[in-house]
Parts: structure tokens; sequence; C-alpha cells
């Protein structure tokens, strides 16, 4: 005699299945307390969504105005250095580097500039620039040690369009006489008011060094050949450009770059404010959430505790014709499920139709562009996994109870 | 006799505590297969009890024997899963094996008539459209009758809805507890029909606790008489013999 025997009933998959039909076939059945209970659970939903919507929006507006600043990707070195060829190996080597230019002393790096009717600027700040500098964006980058790129304003006040030339004069006070050398400019570009603020010329780096060069006296002039791109890279630099890849790059290029030694500050302060209020505020609606999650937890358990009661009898005819005290309590989880979920998607619905309002009332305020009240798809999943795992263990919590129905139960009045 | 469908010996259940308390012994009790089995007696000697313990519902506090034999002829320990408390093989047996028509109700009220009647067919995988067609057909149940729930029907469709439920997946017990009771004339003669001259010929075994006249002065049923005794202040015992 063996009690190994194949099994009577169909696979789990298929019992599976029954258990869901029979619970869409009672939840259909009590209809209405099944449409109370969804618009009771999307009333505690839907508040979340807004708030998590709110807290997105407002951050991720924050950090896109961030984002939309090339600016504020600069890590910008402290004082004066003596950085060589390894440094900039290392540094353009972090994975948080974007864009990594060598720079000389910002004193020596400034140029006077002349247009053909002798209008002059003096102090121009020379900015050495290359392929991929995220200050000029889509603008071209020098391509000859003699074109240059020039900041609105300064093309402004020499009145000068792209294509005119500009003559560059570089000074120097040697043996007590006071020189000089001028070097024609093409104006290549016009980078604008939003990327360059004040009056800057973008120029490659061989003409930047030469004009420190010729400062210092070691080169005879600024049209000079210079040095070819293996010396300019094996020379020793008092600065740099630094640019992250991008913003949430910033403080560990900067932290990168602390550790070689060299000092560094953020241009931008408002990245650390905004991950301070994103920090806190994720705080906030977390708390916000699992509080709701609770109520979620507590209305499903609640009503399934009721269910049970309510519902002893068809539990114990089920029992009693096939069902384990396993598939009655995946049956009331089922239920729960499925009420859970229409609840979020109703939440969700009403969230769509009420962020629009919420952006239109609060647009008006202009802290930030954009959408105020929004959720990714992806944050939509997740505070979906959130309330279908509230609803299970509501569900669970609450049903347990089914576990105690006999099949017995129901074979006769009691 | 037939080959035993059931075999049962050495049992003993217990129920009630303190100031009632009931006990039934069977010393043993064999069911031939194919053969209607009316459990008659007083009130309170112990016929709900003995369903129970067949229908495998009610735990017997001790069972030396307790044989069932399946489809294919093979024999499954009952006593054994008993004693190991394997709800899920249980389970399967009642759904499988046994069909069961309660007493009143026992419908269940979200599924249609049609539905509640395929449901342990569904369960056990043995749904057969046709067969049901057959059942609703000789215990009149219309088309119409079939599409609705449960709470639109008089005691007496419910009845006849619960015997096809029990007849569906053509279980090979089927237990019922005073089927007829709280039927009329006409429907306690089709459910009695059905019973102990329809449900042989189909392979299912009858057990039927009642003390309907309309269904014991029926022929062609075996007839057990239970009788429970005082056997103590707060005892009533219920035994029932080898030779009963």
């Amino acid at each position: 005699m063996s009690n190994r025997r194949r099994s009577l009933t169909p696979g789990a998959a298929k019992r599976l299945a029954q258990v869901a039909t029979l619970a869409a076939k009672g939840l259909w059945f009590h209809r209405r307390l099944t449409l109370y209970q969804t618009i009771g659970l999307a009333a505690v939903l839907i508040p979340l969504l807004l708030i998590a919507g709110l807290k997105n929006g407002f951050i991720e507006g924050m950090l896109a105005q961030l984002r939309a600043d090339p600016r504020n990707l600069e890590v910008i070195i402290v004082g004066n250095r003596n950085l060589d060829g390894a440094w900039f190996k290392t540094v353009s080597g972090s994975p948080a580097a974007g864009f990594v230019i060598p720079n000389t002393r910002s004193l020596s790096a400034t140029i006077t500039l002349a247009n053909e009717q002798g209008g002059m600027i003096g102090d121009v700040q020379m900015i050495p620039t290359a392929p991929g500098d995220p200050l000029l964006g889509d603008l071209p980058v020098p391509t000859t040690d003699d074109a240059v790129i020039l900041s609105e304003a300064t093309a402004r006040k020499l009145n000068v369009k792209v294509g005119d030339s500009v003559r560059g004069a570089v000074q120097r006070r040697m043996n007590g006489q006071d020189q000089a050398s001028v070097q024609s400019l093409l104006v290549q570009g016009i980078a604008p008011e939003t990327l360059a603020t004040g009056d800057f010329a973008f120029v490659s780096l061989r003409l930047l060094v030469l004009s420190e060069d010729y400062r210092d006296g070691s080169a005879e002039s600024i049209n000079a050949p210079g040095p070819g791109d293996t010396a300019l890279q094996a020379r020793a630099y008092a600065s740099a450009r630094l640019y992250a890849r991008d913003l949430d790059q910033v403080e560990a290029l900067a932290q990168a770059v602390e550790a070689t030694g060299v000092s560094v500050r953020m241009r931008s302060q408002q990245i650390a404010v905004v991950r301070t209020l994103d920090h806190g505020l994720n705080w906030v609606a977390g708390i916000i959430v699992l509080l709701g999650m609770v109520g979620v937890a507590c209305s499903i358990a609640v009503s399934q505790w009721l269910g049970v009661e309510r519902r002893r009898r068809e539990i114990s005819v089920l029992r009693l014709i096939g069902l384990t005290r396993a598939n009655a309590l995946l049956m009331l989880l089922a239920e729960a499920l499925v009420v859970a979920t229409s609840a979020f998607i109703l939440a969700g619905l009403v969230f769509l139709a009420l962020s629009p309002l919420a952006d239109i009332l609060i647009a008006a305020a202009e802290i930030i562009d954009g959408p105020i009240c929004r959720l990714a798809p992806g944050q939509f999943l997740l505070l979906f996994i959130v309330t279908a795992i509230a609803g299970g263990l509501g569900a669970l919590l609450g049903g347990a109870r089914v576990l105690g129905i006999e099949p017995a139960e129901c074979l006769r009045e009691a | 006799m037939a080959e035993p469908i059931l075999v049962i010996a050495g049992l003993e259940m217990q129920r009630g505590t303190g100031d009632s308390n009931f006990r039934m012994i069977v010393d043993r009790l064999e069911f031939a297969g194919g053969q209607p089995v009316l459990l008659t007696g007083e009130n309170g000697s112990g016929k709900s009890s003995l369903l129970d313990v067949i229908g495998l519902v009610l735990r017997p506090t001790r069972s030396a024997l307790f044989d069932y034999r399946g489809r294919e002829g093979d024999m499954i320990d009952i006593a054994a899963l008993l004693a190991d408390a394997r709800d899920a093989a249980l389970t399967d047996i009642r759904c499988s094996e046994i069909g069961y028509m309660p007493q009143t109700g026992g419908l269940v009220p979200f599924l249609s008539v049609r539905d509640n009647i395929a449901l342990p067919a569904q369960l056990c995988g043995r749904l057969d459209p046709a067969f049901i067609d057959q059942l609703c057909n000789a215990l009149e149940i219309t088309p119409n009758l079939q599409a609705l729930k449960p709470q639109a029907l008089s005691i007496g469709q419910r009845q006849r809805v619960c015997m096809a439920r029990a007849f569906a997946h053509r279980p090979r017990l089927l237990l019922a507890d005073e089927p007829t009771a709280s039927l009329d004339t006409d429907s306690a003669a089709v459910v009695s029909e059905m019973l102990i001259e329809i449900a042989p010929q189909y392979g299912i075994t009858p057990i039927i606790a009642t003390h309907d006249p309309r269904l014991t002065e029926r022929t062609g049923a075996r007839r057990i008489t239970l009788h429970a005794k005082a056997v103590g202040p707060s005892e009533v015992e219920c035994r029932i013999a080898a030779a009963a």
C-alpha cells in the first residue's frame, strides 16, 4: 500500500488560474463593495501620488535648470599650482571628468583686442579651448592658432561679427622697455551671453601658452610657431579648466581632484543645496508614503477580516469541494491585489488629471520652468509595487482567519 | 458482496468536552463499491459524525485502519494521511473522489448555478459539459435556472443543484446528510431516485444519513442503524460492532 500516487487534481498553474477566476467572480458578485473599497483606497493613494509628484517635479525642475547651464559643471582649482602631464592624465582618467584642458595663470592670460576701426578693449580674458568644451556647446572650436571665439559682449564692444578679423596684442615689460606682440585673429564664432558673461576670448592652448611665454620672455612673439603638441602635453601648468561629465558627477570630480592634493571649489553651490533639499524631501515624502501604505494595508486587512466572517460558509464550501487552506488564502490575496491594482489605476488617472492643474497653479510662482507635478513611469511602477505589497500584506493579515475555516462547517446548519 | 471501496477498523472519534461528551467507536465497517448505504438512527446517534469522518472533514482521534480504494484499484492509506495531517493530500482526495450534499445550502453564492455544478469537476480536472447537461436534464435544472445565482432559487431547487454538483465530477463516494429533509414530495422523489438508483450506475457509492421514510422505504440500499447509549453521567457512546 502506498500513498505515492500521481496527483488526482490538475497542476499548480491551472489551480492558480482557477483560484484567480473564483476571486474575480467573487469580486464581481460583490461589485458594489468592491467599488467602494477601490474608491476608498484610491482616496488614500491620490494624495500620495500628488506629493511624490510635487517632490519629484520640484527637484527635477531645479536640477533641469542647473543642467541647462554648462557652467555648473565646472570644478575650479583654487590658486596657482604646478600641474604636470601625469596630473592631467590622472584627472582626465577619472570617470567623472567630462572636459579637462590646461590653463595658465589667470594674470598672464589677458590680451588686448582691437578692431579695424581702431576700437579697442584691454584685459580680455583668454580661455583655452578644445573640441568638447561644454561652454562652447555646438560652436566650432578654433581650429588654428589664429582663430578665436569671442564672447557676445566683447564682439559687441568691438563691433565685429563672425568672419571679421581683430588684432590681438600681448604686452610685456622687458629690460625696462614696454614691448608688445601683435597677431591678427579671425573671429570664428561668437559665444552667447548664456555661456560666457563678460569679456572672453576662447583661443587654442598653443596661443595661450605662447602669450605666457612671451610675457615671461621665453618667446620672441605670439605669432611664433610655438611648442609642438608633445611639448604642450609635457609642460607644467598653473591651473586647468575642469568640467564634470554631468551634474551628478560634479562632486565626484571635485573629490577626484582633491585626492591629488589640489584644492578645488565647485562653481555652483546650488548643486549641494538641491541635493540636500532632495534628500530631505525624500525623507518627508517617504514617511508620507509609508503612512499611506499602512493605511492601504489596514484598510484591506479590515475588509478581509470582516469578509472572511461574512463569507465563512461559502469559503467552507469551497474548502469542502476542493480548495486547500493555501488556495483559500490565495483567493483572498488575489482579491486584494485586484482591488489594490484597480485603486492604483484609478488614483493614477486622477493624478494625471490633477497634475496639470498643480502645474498651472504653481507655475505662477516662477520658481522653476516646466511641469511641477509629475512622475516618471519608473516611479509609478515603484509606487504600484509598494501599493501591491501593502495590499498583499493587509490581505494576509486580515485573511489569515480563513485558515481556521473547516470544510465541515457548511455541511449542516450551526 | 462487491469489492469494498472503504474499510474502517479500530476507529475512535470524540466530540465535545466537559458536560456532554460524544464518543464513536467503529470496530470494523466495510462499504461495498456501488452499494447504496443508508445511515439511520435517532438524532444524536452519530450519523453525521460518521459521515464527516468518512468525508475526511472530521479527524478521528484514532484509526487503526482507514483504507480507501482509489479509481485505479489502488488502496489509499487515509489513516496515515490523517496522522500526518496532510491537508493538501486530504483535500485532493475530497476534491476528486467524494461528492458532498449538505443538509441545506452549501452553494457558492457568487457563482451561477451552472458554475456551481461545474466547480468540483473543474477543480479536479474532470469537467464533462455533456455529463453536466445530462444531470441538469435529469434533475430538471433548466438552462434558465443554470444562469441564475443560488440566491434566486427555491430550497428544493438548491438541493437539486447540490445533487448535480455532487455528481458532476463522478466521485467514487457521495455523502448526503438528510438530503430530503427540507424537500417537498416531488423533489424528494427525484433526489431519492438519483441517490439510490442512478448513482450506482455511474460507479458512485452513496452513503446517506437520513430518517426520512421517503428514503428508508426504498429498496436496494443497505441500512446501518446507529444506536447511542449513555455510558456515564455526561458520556454518550455509539459503537458500531464488526457485524453491523
